[in-house]
């Protein structure tokens, strides 16, 4: 995959439509691999398949932002091993300076993927970019979801 | 990796400044539905940061309540809607 766009931020249209179609390819496997219709309503299929959208979600996120972001970098690396040990997410401590009240830099350092390692003007920075994709992903979902429900 | 990193750290200013950080914090104000509109001068920077955090976990949940919405979505489905998603697909 190309990664044409740099560091301009995601809030260009082209950024957007490739965020639609990644997430939709994704999300068109997940479909196809259902069984049959009397599985698929059943609550463990519906909870592990919106746990499959789920991470489906955030990967796409993390591969249109591109390997150049901090967060998008850890997110995969984190959807990648998280299946084996979900619950042994290591929390180091930082040692980086701050200007600010320490619990709020240290509650985004644990919100924003990767944040842990980072220096505040990094974490600022991947933090703005962070939101930026979330909310465009969300804007995907939910147009899926009208799109869905309509018919 | 680690590098590259610690190089472009050096290259630009080996100090963060306070100029630097309010400028990236005001930033971010203009991503906060909440607070986007007031005057920086009147928000301060513990509270962007906060608003931050809450605006993370809120986008966070709407993911989390969309896949189980999409999820139920799919489970009503028929192959009517695989077609639908091969349209979106070509837009």
């Amino acid at each position: 995959m190309a990664y044409e766009s740099g560091i301009t931020p995601m809030n260009s249209s082209s950024s957007s439509l490739r965020l639609a179609r990644t997430f939709l390819r994704s999300f068109s496997r997940i479909k196809s691999r259902r069984p049959t219709t009397a599985a698929s309503r059943s609550a463990f299929e519906l909870r592990r398949r919106s746990r499959r959208i789920k991470i489906a979600a955030y990967s796409s996120m993390a591969r249109v932002a591109g390997p150049q972001r901090t967060w998008a970098r850890a997110l995969l690396f984190k959807l990648n091993t998280r299946a084996r040990h979900r619950t042994s997410m290591r929390r180091r401590c930082s040692t980086m300076p701050s200007a600010y009240p320490d619990d709020h830099v240290g509650k985004l350092r644990r919100l924003v993927p990767g944040g842990d390692g980072m220096d505040v003007c990094t974490l600022l920075e991947e933090t703005a970019d962070y939101i930026h994709c979330l909310s465009a992903q969300v804007k995907v979902m939910n147009a899926i979801a009208h799109h869905l429900s309509k018919n | 990796m680690s590098s590259r990193r610690s190089r472009s750290r050096q290259s630009g200013s080996s100090r963060i400044t306070d100029d630097q950080i309010n400028d990236l914090v005001s930033k971010l104000q203009q991503l906060l539905p909440e607070i986007r509109h007031s005057q920086s001068d009147k928000v301060s920077a513990a509270k962007i940061l906060q608003e931050t955090c809450n605006y993370i976990k809120n986008l966070h949940r709407e993911v989390d309540d969309l896949s189980e919405r999409l999820s139920e979505l799919l489970a009503s489905s028929d192959t009517a809607q695989a077609a639908i998603i091969r349209n979106l697909l070509m837009q």
